[in-house]
C-alpha cells in the first residue's frame, strides 16, 4: 500500500487543454474521487496515472517512486506501474475463463504456478463469486463482471487501484447496492484508491476525499460533509446536489451566532458565513432540503422566514417539490409533510442560518 | 440474427398474396439451389446422363483412375499451402493496417478490395509471363540484376502454384482479421498492461487469442476458394504440368466423350469437405463477433507506435500491393501497347496496333462475340440474380414467417459449391427434359445466378438490415397499410443496396470462369474462357488486352458501388 502524489499535472490534446496543472494527494489507504462533469479531466488524469496518456508536465509519485515526470523525463510504462485498475466496460477478455482473467496479473508476475490457484480462489472468495471460476465473462451477470474485474484489479495486491467510473453501466438498484459493496471491499483490502465518476452520489457514498474538476481544474478539495455543506463556489454548490443561489449585498457583519446579514431583494437574511466585508456583493447558496417549509407562519423570532407563493408543486413521493417566488426570487424547497398544495398558495419557508451558505464574489 | 427484434411484418394484416409470395419465393429458390445437387448426386451413380440403372462403377472408377493419386496429393498441399501462406500474408497486413502507427495505412487498407479488382484469371496469366523461367520480367531483372544466367525462380511450379494462389487469396484472411483488429475493445489491452504485460505479451495474449476465431474464418474461406479457383491451377499448374481437384474435373469434362459420372462422383467428396468448411466458418464468424463487438459503443482502437519498425511494416505492405497488383498490372499494360514482347517500352516500340488488331483481326470475330455472350449474360443475369435476392433478402430479414430460415439456409448453400462443381449439377440437371440447355447460353445463365445468389442477397439484406424498423412503424402509425410502406418506405431506401449488389452480380459474372469453362461451347464463348484459350495459344498481348479491360471494368464499379453505398469501409464488397 502507497500513498499517490500527483504535481501540477498538465495535458494538452492540440489546442485544448484537458488537465491544466492539477495536485492532489490521496494517503495510504484513502479512497478518493475525481468528481467532475464529462470532459472536465477527470479520466485523463486517471489514464495519466495509469500510464495510458502521456501528460506535458507535472509528477506523478507512488510512495517514493516517480512513475511520470515530464520535467525529468521519467515515463514508467503502464505494466511496470504495479497499479490495479476496474474499467468502465470492465474489460474481461472474453476468451479466458473467469479464472484465467484474475490468474493473469499473477502470471505476469511470474508468481508461481503452485501460489496462483490459492490465490485466484481468495481473490473470487473476496469478492462472493467462489465456483464461478470455470465461467467465461459473458456467462456472468453484470454484476458478477463487475466483482470479477474487481478480483482480477486486486489479486496482485497492486500499490494503488484505479477506478473508471465501475458503476456507470449497472442498472440503478444494482448500482446503489455495488457502491456500498465497493466501499466495504475497497476498506477491507486497505488499499489506496482514486475512482472517477460523474455521480455525486456515488462520490458522497464512497470517498474519504473528493476533488471537484471542472474544465481542466480542481473547484474544491475536501471530505464529502465539507464539500457539500461548504461549497468554495457556485460550481461546486451546483454540481455537488441542488442549490438556490440568491445574489444579494452584505448589510451587517458580526452579530453573534448568525453572523453575517444580507439583503436579498425587499428580504434580509441571515448565515453562517463570516470573513465577508459589509456592503460587498455575495452569492447565497441554500439546499432544498434545508429549507422547512410549511403552511402556518412560524412563531414569531423565528430566523430567515419568507413567506412565498407556490408557483408549481411536484409530488415525488416521500417530498414535495415546491417551486416558489418570493418578491421576484425563484427558490426550490423540499417539503415534507404538506398537504398537496394548489398554484398560489401561501408557504412560509424558514431556513437555519447555519446552512446558508455565502459565496464570495457573486456578480455585481 | 434478428430474431430478438420484433419484425415489421407483425404490425400489418398482410395481403394474402404476401403468404403466396413467401411460399412461391422458396420454392423457386429450393428449386434452383436444390435441383441441380439431386442431380449431381444421382448422376454420381448413374453410368451416363441418358442411362437410368444405379452403379457404384464411377467411386471405383475415379479411385482407380491413373493420376487420382497424384491430383489429390496435389490439391492437398496447394490448399494447405495456400492457406497457411494466405494467413501469414493476411494477419500481418490486418495488423498493420488495424493497430499500428503504420504511416499510409488507410491505403494498405486497399488491399481489401483487391480482389475484386484483381481476378484470379488476370492475376494468374500476369504472374505467367512475369515468372516464366527464361523470359519472365521478374527473372530478366534478376539476370540484369546480379548478372547471372540462373532464374530467380520458376513460377510452373508446386510453388509458384502456391505463390500465386495465396497472393490472390490471402485478403479474404486480411478482411476478416482486419475486421475484428479494428472493433476490439481498446479496454481489453489496457487492463492487461495494469495488470503487467508488455507490448508484446498483451498481443500474444491477448490481441491475437480474440482475432482468433476471425482468422480461423478467413482461412476456411481462403481454404473453400483455393478449392474453387480454377483460372490459376488452368494456367500457373496446368504449364508446369501439376493438376488439382478443378483442372481435373475440366479434363474429365473436355475428354471426348465428356465423362460426366466420374466429374459428379468426384464432386461429392469436394462438395462434403467445403460444406464442412463453411459450416466451421459461420461458427468461427459467430465467435468472432462476441469477442470483438461492444453492443452500441464506438471507439478507435488503440495504435502501437512501431517507431523505426513502422518502414518495416510498410515495406511489407508495399511489397505484397507491388507483386498482387502493381507488378500484373503494369505488365498487362506493357502487353497491351508494346509492339514485341521483350522490346524495352520506349516510345518508337510503343503501339496501338493490338488494340486495333483485336478488333479487325483473324480473331477478333471470336473475341467480340464473347465481349457480347459476357454482357449480354451478366446483364441479364444481374438483373434477374438481384431481383431474386431481394425478395429472399426482404423475406428473411423482414418477414415473421417460418419458412424465412430455410430460405436463408437454402441461399447460402452456393457459397460452399466450387464453381466447377456447379457446372457438372447443371449439365446433369439441364441437359435432360424439360429443359434441353445443353450447348446453350440459357445454362451458364442459370449456373451464373445459382453461383452468385448468395452474393446478391447478403447486398440487399445488408442494406434492408441497415434501413430501421421504426421508419416503417412510423410510416405505419401515420396510417400506410402494407403496400404502400413497401414501395413508399422501404424500396427507395434499399434502392442504393439493390444497385450496388447489381453491379457486383453484374462484375462477378463478367470475369465468371470456373463454371463457364465447363459450359461455354463454340459459338457461346464469355470472355473469360477466351481469355484462357488466347494464353494457351500464346497470344500474349490479345491476353493482356482482354485482362486489362476486366481491371478496368472492376475499378469501375467498385467506384460506383463505392459511390452508391456512401461507405468508407468496404468490408461488404467481397
Amino acid at each position: 500500500m502507497q500513498n499517490v502524489r500527483v504535481e501540477k499535472l498538465v495535458k494538452r490534446f492540440g489546442e485544448v487543454t484537458a488537465v491544466g496543472g492539477i495536485s492532489f494527494e490521496v494517503p495510504k489507504g484513502k479512497l478518493l474521487t475525481l468528481l467532475g462533469p464529462s470532459g472536465c479531466g477527470k479520466t485523463t488524469t486517471l489514464n495519466i496515472i495509469a500510464g495510458f496518456e502521456t501528460p506535458d508536465d507535472g509528477d506523478v509519485h507512488v510512495g517514493e517512486r516517480l512513475i511520470s515526470s515530464a520535467s525529468e523525463n521519467v515515463l514508467v510504462p503502464a505494466h511496470k506501474r504495479n497499479l490495479g485498475m476496474v474499467f468502465q466496460s470492465y474489460g474481461l477478455w472474453p476468451h479466458l475463463r473467469v479464472r484465467d482473467n484474475v490468474a493473469f496479473g499473477l502470471q505476469m508476475r511470474k508468481t508461481p504456478k503452485s501460489e496462483i490457484a490459492g490465490a485466484v480462489e481468495r481473490a473470487l472468495g473476496l469478492v462472493r463469486l467462489e465456483g464461478l471460476g470455470e465461467r467465461y465473462p459473458s456467462q456472468l451477470s453484470g454484476g458478477q463482471q463487475q466483482r470479477v474485474a474487481f478480483a482480477r484489479a486486486l489479486v496482485y495486491e497492486p500499490d494503488v487501484l484505479l477506478l473508471d467510473e465501475p458503476l456507470s453501466n449497472l442498472d440503478a438498484a444494482l448500482r446503489e447496492e455495488m457502491r456500498l459493496e465497493l466501499k466495504d471491499l475497497q476498506t477491507e483490502a486497505g488499499i489506496t484508491t482514486i475512482f472517477v465518476t460523474h455521480d455525486q452520489v456515488e462520490a458522497m457514498v464512497m470517498s474519504d476525499i473528493i476533488v471537484v474538476m471542472n474544465e481542466g481544474r480542481i473547484e474544491q478539495m475536501g471530505s464529502p460533509s465539507d464539500v457539500y455543506q461548504n461549497p468554495a463556489n457556485q460550481f461546486v454548490a451546483g454540481f455537488v446536489g441542488i442549490s438556490n443561489f440568491l445574489e444579494g449585498e452584505v448589510v451587517a457583519t458580526g452579530l453573534g451566532d448568525a453572523r453575517t446579514a444580507v439583503k436579498v431583494g425587499e428580504v434580509t437574511l441571515l448565515c453562517g458565513t463570516s470573513g465577508v466585508s459589509e456592503g460587498s456583493r455575495v452569492l447565497l447558496s441554500i439546499r432544498p432540503e434545508d429549507c422547512v417549509a410549511s403552511t402556518e407562519a412560524p412563531p414569531e423570532g423565528t430566523p430567515n422566514v419568507i413567506e412565498c407563493s407556490v408557483d408549481k408543486a411536484v409530488y415525488m413521493g416521500g417530498v414535495l417539490e415546491l417551486w416558489l417566488s418570493a418578491s421576484g426570487q425563484k427558490i426550490r424547497v423540499h417539503g415534507h409533510r404538506l398537504p398537496i398544495l394548489e398554484s398560489g398558495a401561501t408557504i412560509y419557508v424558514s431556513i437555519d442560518p447555519a446552512s446558508i451558505n455565502a459565496i464570495k464574489g457573486g456578480s455585481s | 440474427m434478428t430474431e430478438m427484434r420484433p419484425r415489421s411484418f407483425a404490425m400489418f394484416r398482410l395481403p394474402g398474396t404476401v403468404r403466396v409470395l413467401e411460399w412461391g419465393c422458396l420454392l423457386v429458390i429450393g428449386f434452383v439451389v436444390l435441383y441441380p445437387l439431386f442431380w449431381l448426386v444421382l448422376g454420381s451413380f448413374r453410368p451416363d446422363p441418358i442411362s437410368t440403372d444405379f452403379t457404384l462403377d464411377a467411386y471405383y472408377a475415379i479411385f482407380e483412375e491413373e493420376y487420382m493419386g497424384e491430383v489429390l496429393w496435389n490439391t492437398a498441399v496447394m490448399s494447405a499451402g495456400v492457406t497457411s501462406l494466405s494467413v501469414l500474408i493476411g494477419v500481418p497486413l490486418a495488423w498493420i493496417v488495424g493497430r499500428t502507427d503504420t504511416p499510409l495505412r488507410n491505403y494498405i487498407n486497399m488491399i481489401a478490395i483487391l480482389p475484386f479488382i484483381m481476378p484470379p484469371v488476370v492475376v494468374a496469366v500476369a504472374w505467367a509471363y512475369l515468372g516464366t523461367p527464361r523470359v519472365g520480367f521478374v527473372n530478366l531483372f534478376w539476370k540484369w540484376l546480379v548478372n547471372t544466367k540462373e532464374p530467380l525462380f520458376d513460377i510452373f511450379t508446386m510453388g509458384g502454384l502456391i505463390f500465386v494462389m495465396a497472393l490472390s487469396l490471402a485478403p479474404y484472411v486480411f478482411i476478416f482479421t482486419v475486421t475484428a483488429f479494428k472493433n476490439m475493445d481498446p479496454t481489453l489491452e489496457y487492463a492487461a498492461h495494469v495488470s503487467g504485460a508488455n507490448q508484446w505479451k498483451t498481443t500474444l495474449r491477448i490481441t491475437l487469442p480474440m482475432a482468433a476465431p476471425a482468422i480461423l474464418s478467413g482461412a476456411l474461406l481462403t481454404f473453400i476458394q483455393s478449392l474453387e479457383v480454377f483460372a490459376i491451377p488452368a494456367t500457373i499448374g496446368v504449364s508446369g504440368g501439376i493438376y488439382v481437384f478443378s483442372t481435373q474435373l475440366w479434363r474429365m469434362m473436355i475428354g471426348i466423350p465428356p465423362n460426366f459420372s466420374h466429374a459428379a462422383a468426384l464432386s461429392i467428396p469436394i462438395l462434403l469437405i467445403c460444406g464442412l468448411a463453411l459450416w466451421g466458418q459461420t461458427k468461427a464468424l459467430g465467435r468472432s463477433a462476441r469477442y470483438t463487438t461492444v453492443a452500441g459503443k464506438s471507439f478507435r482502437p488503440r495504435l502501437v507506435e512501431l517507431g523505426p519498425w513502422k518502414y518495416v511494416s510498410l515495406s511489407f505492405a508495399a511489397f505484397y500491393l507491388l507483386v498482387s497488383a502493381i507488378l500484373p498490372v503494369l505488365t498487362l499494360i506493357y502487353g497491351t501497347f508494346i509492339s514485341n514482347r521483350g522490346r524495352p517500352p520506349t516510345f518508337e516500340y510503343l503501339t496501338l496496333g493490338h488494340l486495333v488488331e483485336i478488333i479487325t483481326g483473324d480473331g477478333g470475330a471470336v473475341i467480340l462475340r464473347s465481349i457480347q455472350n459476357s454482357l449480354l449474360l451478366s446483364f441479364m443475369g444481374a438483373t434477374i440474380g438481384i431481383a431474386l435476392s431481394a425478395v429472399v433478402a426482404y423475406f428473411v430479414v423482414r418477414s415473421t414467417w417460418k419458412g424465412r430460415g430455410t430460405l436463408d439456409f437454402l441461399a447460402l448453400i452456393p457459397v460452399a459449391i466450387p464453381g466447377a462443381v456447379i457446372a457438372i449439377a447443371m449439365l446433369w440437371a439441364y441437359i435432360r427434359e424439360p429443359f434441353n440447355l445443353y450447348h446453350t447460353l440459357w445454362i451458364i445463365l442459370i449456373a451464373y445466378i445459382t453461383r452468385f445468389l448468395p452474393f446478391g442477397v447478403r447486398s440487399v439484406s445488408n442494406s434492408i438490415t441497415q434501413i430501421h424498423e421504426e421508419l416503417e412503424r412510423a410510416a405505419a402509425v401515420s396510417g400506410a397499410n402494407w403496400g404502400v410502406v413497401f414501395w413508399k418506405i422501404l424500396v427507395p431506401l434499399a434502392m442504393p443496396g439493390i444497385v450496388a449488389g447489381w453491379i457486383i452480380l453484374f462484375v462477378s459474372m463478367m470475369r465468371e470462369l470456373s463454371a463457364s469453362i465447363m459450359l461455354f461451347s463454340s459459338n457461346k464463348e464469355v470472355i473469360s474462357t477466351i481469355l484462357i484459350q488466347l494464353y494457351d495459344e500464346g497470344l500474349f498481348s490479345h491476353v493482356c488486352i482482354l485482362s486489362l479491360i476486366i481491371v478496368i471494368l472492376s475499378l469501375g464499379s467498385v467506384a460506383l458501388v463505392r459511390w452508391l453505398t456512401k461507405q468508407t469501409d468496404v468490408e461488404g464488397l467481397t
